[in-house]
């Protein structure tokens, strides 16, 4: 028994937050003028900030079959959580979760007709703070960058965590709860036709919980993308102002 | 004008009515957005019967060279078999980034292919109008 309970008998998170409660999300795209698009993004204390290059000529003749190819770079702060670490030349976590990235754009990028099919993507990602939830941030900073940046996509990319805790599932857990033996599954859905591009879980689960967790971090999703969306329009509409 | 812009993954018309053109694509016998911006209609292009549907983006993109379009480079390197060149400008759009093309030996002119020398054909600096007809290969005519 840890120190302090995940969920209280009140039914309140360590935060103040009810389980099924997403933390409070702001974002911003164009946030750089040198990058093709860009994005910044804060759930809760978890900031990232991306700038995606291109589609530009391959520097390197690759030899893709189809589509695009896409190099995601993941970095984090050192500064960013609690205890400053080192940063080893090659982290092989770092590596791994640019990787899963990578596969969750891959098969929403549309080309053919604007990117050529053999046309690189570059993908910057920097985690500036870093409070659980990482990979979903950004993944949801790296979709909007990318409708920045003007990358044809299928749909959004909406991603969100969620985890079991004792008799409740939580959405959108912090960094205390994922460090507090949490099973958390992270979703990776395209809102519109339902599809899942990413599912990650890291720890065990049982079967028996998980469609009740996956249930409950789809619908962080759904609620993901109304705020991606309203961001877009924000933005799109501040852009059409400036032009006229 | 608010309702006019769509997001990505938004179904903006049957594909019974719209032929998909830019910034869409088609699933399902319906239409959908790719990018974000404005959404136009466009009459039919000759023989075709549908209108074009397109979403236009206010932010433009660099131009990238497609089959088919005619672009502008700079002979950047003359090899016996080819030349390389380096891509400015797309139709009447320059890019923001230059492209690298090829032009071969074989695709230099139309007659007497087996006599062409890349030598007496091309120089470093030359400014060159090509037709691109394969991705990474580009058919040249003198500019």
């Amino acid at each position: 028994m840890s120190r302090f309970d995940i969920v209280s008998p009140e039914g309140l998170r360590v935060d103040g937050r009810r389980p099924p409660e997403l933390r409070r999300l702001s974002c911003r795209t164009g946030v750089f003028a040198q990058a093709d698009g860009s994005a910044y993004i804060e759930q809760g204390n978890t900031k990232c900030l991306v700038a995606v290059y291109g589609p530009r000529e391959p520097s390197k003749r690759l030899l893709t079959e189809k589509g695009p190819t896409i190099n995601v770079e993941y970095n984090v702060a050192s500064f960013s959580s609690g205890e400053r670490k080192t940063k080893m030349r090659k982290d092989r976590r770092l590596m791994e979760i640019a990787s899963v990235i990578k596969q969750t754009f891959e098969p929403i990028i549309c080309y053919g007709q604007n990117v050529a099919s053999r046309s690189e993507i570059d993908v910057n990602i920097q985690i500036l703070q870093l409070d659980g939830g990482a990979l979903h941030a950004a993944i949801n900073a790296t979709t909007l960058a990318m409708i920045d940046a003007g990358v044809p996509m299928r749909d959004f990319v909406c991603a969100c965590s969620a985890g079991w805790y004792k008799d409740t599932a939580l959405l959108d857990l912090n960094h205390l709860e994922e460090s507090a033996d949490v099973p958390t599954l992270t979703v990776g859905l395209l809102p519109k036709s339902g599809k899942v591009t990413l599912l990650s879980l890291e720890s065990r689960l049982h079967l028996d919980k998980f469609q009740s967790v996956l249930e409950l971090a789809s619908q962080g999703c759904e609620r993901m993308r109304d705020e991606l969306d309203s961001t877009i329009r924000k933005a799109t509409q501040e852009l059409a102002k400036t032009a006229l | 004008m608010a309702s006019l812009i769509v997001t990505p993954g938004e179904r903006i018309a049957h594909a019974a009515d719209y032929e998909a053109s830019s910034g869409t694509y088609e699933r399902d016998e319906y239409v959908y957005a790719s990018v974000v911006g404005e959404k136009r209609e466009l009459p039919p292009p000759a023989g075709g019967m549908r209108p074009l549907i397109q979403v236009h983006r206010k932010k433009e993109t660099s131009a990238i060279p497609e089959i088919h379009s005619i672009v502008t480079g700079k002979v950047v390197r003359v090899k016996p078999r080819e030349a390389t060149v380096s891509i400015l400008v797309v139709g009447n759009v320059p890019v923001r980034e230059s492209f690298q093309g090829i032009i071969r030996l074989q695709d230099v002119r139309a007659t007497e292919r087996d006599k062409v020398q890349m030598y007496k054909s091309f120089r470093p600096g030359d400014i060159v109008r090509l037709a691109s007809f394969a991705e990474m290969e580009i058919e040249g005519t003198w500019g």
